[in-house]
């Protein structure tokens, strides 16, 4: 049933309570819902057009906009956090529920309940730790920089945005609460009540944990916290959530409750005022607008044409093109989000199977950190001294072989079992040219965006809002995009953005944990105590990187790591380009590795109808290619070294 | 008791801030008698520049090292040691800025009880200067070109030369610089050195702009568990601490670099560039003054102090 009907009669008080109150709290939000998404949409919009007027200034006339980048910078807070709560009235926050599904009825329904009063709780927290830190940034007088704009309203906002999310998740579980009592079930109700317990008593442990029952080491702290955040991952809490609350209790754990909620608020503005993540909403928004104006049906027509015979083929021209688009762009989110919405609706209707064509694109995105320009190399050669400029040569032919391989798994996949990718008739020449026609548009578009980065004329945030405008004056100009279309492309791409920003602002909070429990050097000494040969050492920081992808992000990853192997693979005499680019590699092998792996997040939140759990078992065959890249460039390193060495 | 004592570095290894944390470390271990035990944690690891002082005041790390102009508005006394013109070097820089804490009480007040920690040292840092892909010679080579800046004073600066610029972070001025996006990058040295930007710049203009400035602190409960000798200890063992800094950072970056492609800006060029940053300077003592503090007669002293010591 949905929220605005009456509750049924056959509910019980308590059900139809429950229910009226969910109804309640959902008109509540109602109002305020709808002038966020206006908010965040005015600011994206602003976004666009603030990066228009700056790279036609530059470009013209030498200028840039005063501010600009300060003003994308408080902008992306609005653009980042508005739509929460819509998303979460939507049920479309990532959830993993791999384990939730195998239970019956009445315990997937308690445990629902009792996940979301969790997420509740946490976002309530966050929502008061915001709101802290912004009356910080007030009664310290800070301002940005260069025009001196207060910045505390716009932590205000963030503030206000994160407490609607605390309702709407309130309301769900209310309504979860009302399917209990519906099922009028005592077995069902008790573990309902335990539920609330549980999440009581994890929330006691975050503000005192000095009451927790037993004794731990430090070590064991960090992976206490860990272990809870992979449980509540895998009964179903919003991955945000769980992260959130692992961060707080983990630190609260190992240091004071005053220095995890500190961290909490700050870590959460940090992230999100963090100009550098427009590039994720332009580029979702490029992508919908060329879908909604038919080009991205038109551009698969024509390719449908050309290699639509072949085993796969679609597939495979998806992944060349995700990975020259987030190689280009340097930045593996763009590339998911832009050809996720370009190409998954359009493999959908070849018929391929959605497992192979979410995972194609998921991994293929990963390649964007290999081939320059690439943040991950710069961290690396910070980190370590080496050469910015020889990691970068050094990735290009890894990423190209990857691309390679990728193709070839694809097309041995679909040749082995063509239900996977049916294919077409072989088409004629004349068919093929005359449904070419029709896609100058997207690549016009795609010169512009990409020929920009790669003559420097643009950043990459730069050639996202480029490619909006860009997309828009297409679209406009040949009439194919109406007014309703443009207004559901925004705001579908600040659903999209704030369902994955999310996940990050608290990845970020994690990350910060696991810096603190000092895991991942303990982790690393188990590695590196085993007292190994060359190619073990080897084999055991490749597995190292496994375990570590479970739970962390590419560049906190590659930030905790590196000083801790560096020095032991220079000792065993690797070449420390060499070593690089086999870091790298394993750093984003953790972007697919589940449970928590941000690209498969991010296509997950565009093929709503595909499980979780079939999307990571759909990139488990593409784990095959990364092992025969890792295997090729240990055996033969001169994939690696060869286009440094000619420096 | 013993004492864990996290810490978090300020740049990677190898370069001479890491260095220099290590030796700052090892000093109060051996101040406490080893009572008290330093944790490293990698840079950015536990929290950003941009919160450390939150992050240092509630205890997730109990040293802390603020860089001012990342906070803008918070520290107004050091941001005139960041009016373009001003500066000599770091050290008489630093050694004006002590000075001045004696004359003028409120120049040394940075800090809040909210913010929770103890100030153990405040210093004055490098001044930027400019790194390029084409030689910047003149004042006249900066119009109509555009630059990235290591913080907004470097940008205002750099406007008032006839050019365009904006801030980057370190990655994305490599970028910029590597794609040909911006012509060059006013910054310190110890930013050419952590972010490699030597690999994408050719030509170095000696400017000493804008120095940022920054204050070691350390948590205020932390450090009311040191006895008063270990306190006293620490306090003596800063001036030094800030020496190690001074041309570590300067002289790594610059030995690799040939003599022909640093240049220095002419007298003349150097006196028009002050004479072009007065309202900057004007605005500075406006706001001083708005905030209680007498603007005109610290900058006199400071000027006064600054060119005394040059001379010296
Ligand atoms: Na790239
Ligand atoms: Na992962």
């Amino acid at each position: 049933m949905t929220a605005d009907t009456a509750p049924a009669l056959r509910d019980g008080p308590a059900a139809a309570l429950l229910e009226s109150a969910a109804s309640a709290v959902r008109r509540v939000i109602r109002w305020p819902n709808r002038l966020s998404l206006y908010l965040g949409g005015l600011a994206l919009v602003a976004i666009v057009a603030l990066t228009v007027a700056d790279v036609a200034l530059r470009n013209l006339f030498a200028m840039v906009v005063p501010g600009g980048m300060e003003l994308t910078g408080l902008l992306t807070i609005l653009v980042a956090l508005s739509t929460l709560a819509v998303v979460e009235v939507e049920r479309g926050h990532i959830r993993v529920d791999l384990l939730l599904q195998a239970f019956a009825g009445r315990v997937r329904d308690a445990l629902h309940a009792g996940g979301l009063l969790l997420a509740a709780a946490m976002m309530a927290v966050t929502a008061l730790q915001i709101w802290r830190q912004a009356l910080y940034l007030k009664q310290n007088g800070i301002v940005t920089g260069l025009l001196g704009v207060p910045e505390w309203p716009f932590v205000v906002a963030a503030s206000l945005f994160v407490l609607l999310f605390a309702l709407a998740l309130s309301a769900n579980m209310l309504q979860a609460l009302a399917a209990v009592a519906r099922r009028r079930d005592p077995a069902g109700i008790a573990l309902a009540l335990l539920c609330i317990a549980a999440v009581a008593a994890i929330l006691w442990f975050c503000f005192d944990p000095s009451a927790l029952p037993f004794e731990l080491s430090r070590q064991m702290r960090g992976i206490f916290a860990i272990g809870l955040c992979f449980v509540l991952i895998f009964l179903g809490v919003h991955v945000a959530a769980a992260m959130a609350v692992t961060a707080l209790l983990g630190i609260s754990l190992l240091i004071a409750p005053a220095a995890s909620l500190t961290s909490l608020g700050s870590t959460a503005i940090d992230v999100v005022s963090d100009q550098t993540w427009s590039v994720v909403p332009l580029f979702v928004w490029m992508g919908l607008v060329v879908v909604a104006s038919g080009f991205a049906g038109e551009l698969y027509r024509a390719a449908y044409r050309w290699i639509g015979h072949l085993p796969g083929g679609l597939a495979s021209a998806s992944t060349v093109a995700c990975a020259g688009l987030s190689s280009i762009v340097g930045d593996t989110l763009s590339g998911v989000y832009s050809m996720g919405s370009i190409a998954l609706p359009q493999m959908r209707r070849y018929g391929y199977d959605m497992k192979l064509a979410t995972a194609s694109i998921a991994c293929a995105a990963t390649i964007g950190v290999m081939v320059p320009p690439s943040i991950a190399f710069i961290v690396y050669g910070m980190i370590t001294e080496v050469s910015i400029g020889k990691l970068f040569m050094a990735g290009i032919l890894p990423g190209i072989l990857f691309a390679a391989i990728l193709v070839a798994l694809i097309t041995l996949r679909a040749a082995l079992n063509p239900a996977l990718a049916p294919r077409g008739e072989v088409s004629s020449w004349k068919q093929r040219f005359t449904d070419s026609a029709g896609v100058w548009p997207i690549l016009v578009l795609m010169l512009l965006v990409l020929g920009g980065i790669y003559a420097g004329a643009v950043t990459a945030n730069e050639a996202g809002g480029l490619g909006v405008f860009g997309a828009l004056a297409i679209a406009l100009a040949m009439r194919r995009l109406r007014w309703p279309a443009f207004r559901q492309s925004l705001g579908q791409t600040l659903r999209l953005s704030a369902g994955i920003i999310v996940i990050f602002m608290f990845a970020t909070a994690f990350s910060r944990f696991i810096a603190i429990s000092g895991l991942t050097g303990q982790l690393a000494q188990l590695a590196i105590g085993l007292d190994l040969g060359r190619y073990e050492l080897i084999g055991a920081i490749l597995l190292f990187y496994v375990v570590i992808g479970m739970f962390m992000n590419a560049l906190p990853a590659l930030v905790l790591t590196v000083p801790l192997f560096f020095p032991i693979a220079m000792g065993a005499g690797f070449d420390p380009v060499w070593f690089g680019v086999l870091v790298v590699i394993m750093v984003e092998l953790g972007v697919v590795t589940p449970p928590i792996g941000v690209n498969v997040f991010a296509i997950s939140t565009m093929a709503k109808e595909v499980p979780m759990l079939d999307i990571f078992k759909g990139v488990f065959p593409f784990w095959i290619a990364f092992v025969v890249l890792i295997g090729l460039i240990v055996a033969f390193p001169e994939i690696a070294l060869f286009l440094p060495s000619l420096m | 008791e013993p004492i864990e004592l996290k810490m978090q570095f300020a740049s990677p290894d190898g370069t001479p801030w890491n260095d220099m944390d290590r030796r700052f470390a090892a000093e109060l271990e051996a101040v406490t008698g080893g009572r008290a035990k330093v944790t490293f944690f990698p840079p950015g690891s536990v929290t950003p520049f941009k919160d450390w002082l939150q992050a240092t005041g509630s205890g997730l790390l109990d040293i802390g090292f603020v860089w001012h102009p990342i906070l803008p508005g918070k520290f107004l006394p050091m941001e005139l040691f960041a009016l373009p013109g001003l500066a000599k070097n770091q050290t008489i820089d630093s050694m004006v800025y002590w000075r001045l804490r004696e004359d003028f009480p409120a120049m040394g007040e940075l800090f809040g009880p909210a913010d929770n920690v103890v100030d153990l040292a405040t210093f004055v840092a490098m001044g930027a200067h400019l790194h390029s892909r084409e030689p910047v010679r003149t004042l006249e080579d900066f119009k109509g070109k555009v630059f990235a800046a290591q913080d907004s004073a470097g940008v205002k600066v750099l406007e008032r030369l006839g050019a365009s610029a904006s801030v980057m972070v370190g990655p994305d001025a490599y970028l910029a610089l590597q794609r040909g996006a911006i012509d060059g990058v006013l910054c310190a040295w110890g930013w050419v050195n952590n972010f490699k930007l030597n690999e994408v710049t050719t030509y170095h203009t000696l400017l000493n702009l804008n120095p940022g400035s920054y204050s070691t602190v350390m948590n205020r409960d932390t450090w009311n568990r040191l006895t008063e000798q270990e306190q006293r200890h620490i306090a003596d063992l800063l001036p030094v601490y800030f020496f190690y800094n001074t041309t570590n950072s300067a002289a790594a970056a610059m030995s690799k670099i040939p003599a022909e492609n640093l240049f220095a800006l002419s007298a003349e060029d150097r006196a028009a560039l002050v004479a072009q940053m007065q309202p900057l300077w004007a605005e500075w003592v406006q706001k001083a003054d708005s905030a209680g503090l007498p603007g005109q007669k610290i900058l006199d002293e400071a000027q006064r102090l600054l060119t005394l010591y040059d001379q010296n």
